[in-house]
């Protein structure tokens, strides 16, 4: 068990060290951020200082020896744009992505949930029909488009909830958040919704085919000749076995919607980490660029640690040591 | 052009009416956040509308960026050029209590060069200061290394920060909100990156009590997304208006949107210089020499383009035609340059007795994120230029590189905005258009312009400077090396009963805001 997280670990380094070489060229390709950077009236002594102080004037290599010999003491360098800490940038605004990516994932759930189970277990009932034709509707919907539709229609026409923003945040046991007001949770509703549209989509869709297979497995024919009650048959011996194709998809939605939720956070000005970094893509931070890719990579494998490891707590089959042997 | 005309009343009537005090809050959003909230960290915009509601500078710009008394009561050069002096208003006081004087002021000139962790000062604006002498208190002398005319319209953009802040100060200790305490008039209460920030009133403000009781300011990036804001209720006000936006919002009723002529022109520069640009080829594609580099090429091109139809159709009547730099009202404006006029068969005509009858190869240049409509103005003019015979092909980039290039000279025809910070004329002319200074993309030398653009930032006669920039202007736009097409105009649209009164730098300012 030990073994195999210190292998994850090791993996990420790789992976982290492999990104940064990547971000490292791609942005000198793009040009100078000091270009962006330094006001259109600059003279060129002060755009050369400038290059001097970020350390833009020193070869790539060197530059990316010096960030990596940096990385190592847990220093991430500090913003060219916003002459802060970047790891600060970046994890001031983690609490606001992860907030709404945790509701949004939740709605997905309650709604994805029941209606795929149903959609899966009725098949030919019109009710699943129209289900899985309004599930085609949400995923080809334009997000943005979308956005753009649920502002209009719950704020503008109707007027319930606000139009963006996160709201009053409070602190409580430590953990800062606007899920503990009134204020906070009218501003999130409309973007989650927004960020669970898609998500709900693909619950249904694959927790129907899923259900739609276990149905026809022995077991539970099995289970049904014994003359169990069907309430048993589709809460423990359907429902359960679809938990790990379930807990696979939504650990890697999870990751990803953290990492790209910018759309609906630029529509909603939501203050999350996609709003931050589409900002230092277009102005060339380096810095806060690298900072968010470091904690989205740490994010990503430790969700899928964790899912790992409950891949094994739910399927007693399924044994993290076992691929020793295997390999 | 009517919109701007109602405008431009709206101006001129918000400006007599006297500002009583509401008990009220405001909530405007606008489409940038600032990067920091230390005033002088970063000469950007977003940053220094910002920083206006909690600061003053000596001289402050007023909706055309003409100079207006704030800390500085009055200003003028002494016998001798190279000093200025400035009678400092009294009974002033920052927001933590400490009084203003002449010592906070030689402090923060001090300071503008040497902000810590700064990636682009004000230095620009304080760079020929060779000293500040504190006379007394309330008076300051301002030693230019040469006689300077532009001093009191540079310093209008540095705002005096307290000279207990201290040189060492990190630009961070301005974002906790520690630092954070000017003369204007609100003073800070909040900040939350990528969300808001919120001011209270100043009661002791020198110049009255301030217009709003509280005023949030959001920042909200999608364009649509903020109208939504606006139509909801959720805002007072925005800034940014998009422009496909702009005749909805006016026609409705519970909205009032004010527009204006702002300093920001937009003009394509010209590879003047060089043999052969990268950029031209005869049209089978073989080799020629550079075509710009004959001026009856170049007032072809200034012929071939139809102002009034970029304007009208591009920019959905939401600019302003511009033969020159500055336009109508700002510093440098010259009324005798003639506006050239769209004449195909002229510019047909010029192109033939330049030897390219047959036309020739040209690829622009323009962004497609940075100005308004960027990309639909490249391929504007790319078909206009093909009235002529030239075969245009257009290429748009996103703005991240593209003023890189443009340094390294690696585009031949590109279209580039620049706002007049000064709010006159030698702004633009003075870093773009002067022999080898770095915006110069065109690299176009003239030694009469240069002799007067020179003179002309060397005297301390103002009347003298503004004819011999205005002379400069004249010589430069008759040599056509750079093609201004249009100002650019911004708008602001806010709810019924409040009026923006629209300002020429763009920034969108609490106490702009009226009641009607």
């Amino acid at each position: 068990m030990t073994l195999y997280i210190f292998r994850r670990l090791l993996q990420s380094i790789g992976v982290i060290f492999i990104v940064t070489a990547l971000v490292f060229v791609g942005i000198y390709v793009i040009g100078n951020p000091v270009d962006i950077l330094v006001s259109t009236e600059a003279d060129q002594d002060q755009f050369d200082r400038m290059v001097k102080i970020l350390g833009l004037d020193k070869p790539l290599w060197e530059q990316f020896l010096v960030y990596l010999s940096k990385l190592v003491q847990g220093d991430l360098g500090r913003s060219f744009a916003f002459s802060e800490p970047a790891l600060k940038l970046v994890l001031q605004r983690m609490p606001a992505t992860i907030e709404l990516v945790t509701v949004a994932m939740l709605m997905a759930l309650i709604l994805g949930i029941p209606l795929g189970m149903y959609a899966g277990l009725h098949p030919e009932k019109t009710a699943s029909k129209t289900i899985m034709g309004a599930s085609i509707v949400g995923v080809s919907i334009p997000n943005f488009w979308q956005g753009i539709m649920l502002i209009f229609v719950l704020a503008v026409s109707l007027a319930w909830l606000p139009s963006g923003g996160r709201g009053e945040i409070k602190t409580v046991m430590g953990i800062t958040s606007s899920l503990w007001t009134a204020d906070g949770w009218s501003h999130i509703i409309t973007p989650a919704i927004n960020l669970a549209l898609a998500q709900c989509t693909l619950i249904i869709r694959l927790i129907r085919a899923n259900v739609r297979e276990i149905v026809l497995l022995d077991y539970v024919k099995f289970a049904r000749a014994k003359g169990l009650r069907r309430k048993r048959i589709v809460y423990v011996h359907i429902f359960k076995n679809t938990l790990v194709v379930l807990i696979t998809i939504v650990g890697l939605q999870f990751g990803s919607l953290i990492a790209y939720s910018v759309v609906t956070e630029t529509i909603f000005s939501w203050p999350g980490m996609g709003k931050l970094i589409i900002d230092s893509v277009y102005i060339l931070d380096r810095p806060v660029i690298l900072a968010y890719l470091v904690i989205v990579v740490f994010l990503f494998i430790t969700i899928n640690l964790i899912v790992d490891l409950l891949y094994s707590v739910i399927d007693p089959r399924i044994r993290l040591d076992s691929d020793k042997s295997s390999s | 052009m009517n919109r701007i005309k109602q405008a431009l009343v709206g101006v001129a009537l918000s400006g007599t009416l006297s500002s009583p005090i509401w008990a009220a809050d405001l909530t405007i959003a606008v489409a940038t956040e600032p990067r920091s909230l230390h005033p002088l960290a970063q000469a950007l915009n977003s940053n220094h509308e910002l920083a206006k509601h909690a600061f003053n500078s000596l001289i402050e710009p007023d909706e055309k960026i003409r100079p207006t008394p704030a800390l500085a009561e009055s200003w003028q050069p002494t016998d001798d050029p190279l000093v200025w002096e400035f009678k400092l208003r009294k009974g002033v006081k920052f927001h933590n209590g400490t009084p203003f004087t002449a010592k906070d002021v030689a402090f923060t000139y001090e300071l503008v060069p040497n902000v810590p962790n700064s990636p682009s000062t004000y230095k620009r604006r304080t760079k020929k200061i060779a000293k500040v002498v504190v006379v007394d208190d309330h008076t300051v002398h301002i030693h230019t290394k040469t006689p300077y005319p532009l001093l009191p319209r540079s310093l209008s953009a540095v705002p005096i920060v307290s000279h207990t802040v201290g040189l060492e100060t990190d630009p961070s200790e301005f974002n906790n909100g520690k630092m954070l305490y000017g003369t204007g008039p609100y003073k800070f209460v909040e900040f939350v990156a990528g969300d808001h920030i919120t001011y209270t009133a100043n009661k002791d403000y020198w110049g009255g009590t301030p217009k709003w009781d509280n005023v949030t300011i959001r920042w909200i990036t999608s364009g649509p997304a903020r109208v939504a804001a606006l139509l909801s209720g959720d805002v007072d006000m925005i800034a940014s208006v998009p422009t496909t936006d702009v005749a909805n919002l006016d026609e409705n009723p519970n909205i009032n949107v004010s527009c204006d002529q702002t300093s920001r022109i937009m003009y394509w520069s010209l590879d003047v210089s060089r043999e052969y640009a990268d950029h031209i080829t005869a049209k089978d594609g073989s080799q020629i020499k550079n075509p710009l580099r004959d001026l009856r090429v170049r007032q072809a091109f200034n012929l071939a383009i139809d102002r009034d139809s970029i304007v009208d159709q591009v920019m959905t009547g939401l600019a302003v035609p511009a033969n020159q730099i500055a336009g109508e009202g700002f510093g440098g404006h010259n009324p005798n340059i003639p506006m050239p006029e769209h004449d195909i068969g002229k510019a047909k005509a010029l192109m033939a007795e330049a030897g390219y009858g047959d036309g020739f190869k040209l690829t622009i240049h323009a962004t497609n994120d940075r100005y308004i409509n960027d990309d639909k103005q490249a391929q504007a003019i790319g078909q206009m230029l093909s009235r002529i015979g030239v075969d245009v092909e257009v290429v748009t980039q996103p703005v991240s590189g593209y003023y890189g290039k443009l340094r390294k000279h690696e585009m031949t025809m590109a279209l580039i905005g620049w706002g007049m910070s000064t709010g006159e004329a030698s702004a633009v002319i003075g870093p773009a258009l002067r022999k080898g200074v770095r915006n110069n993309y065109g690299r176009w030398e003239h030694p009469e312009f240069n002799r007067l653009i020179e003179s002309a930032l060397s005297t301390v006669d103002m009347e003298k400077y503004e004819r011999l920039l205005q002379e400069s202007v004249a010589v430069a736009m008759a040599d056509v090396p750079i093609i201004p097409t249009h100002y650019q105009v911004a708008c602001w649209a806010a709810r019924k009963g409040l009026e923006f009164t629209p300002r020429a730098d763009e920034s969108t300012l609490a106490e702009y805001l009226n009641k009607k």
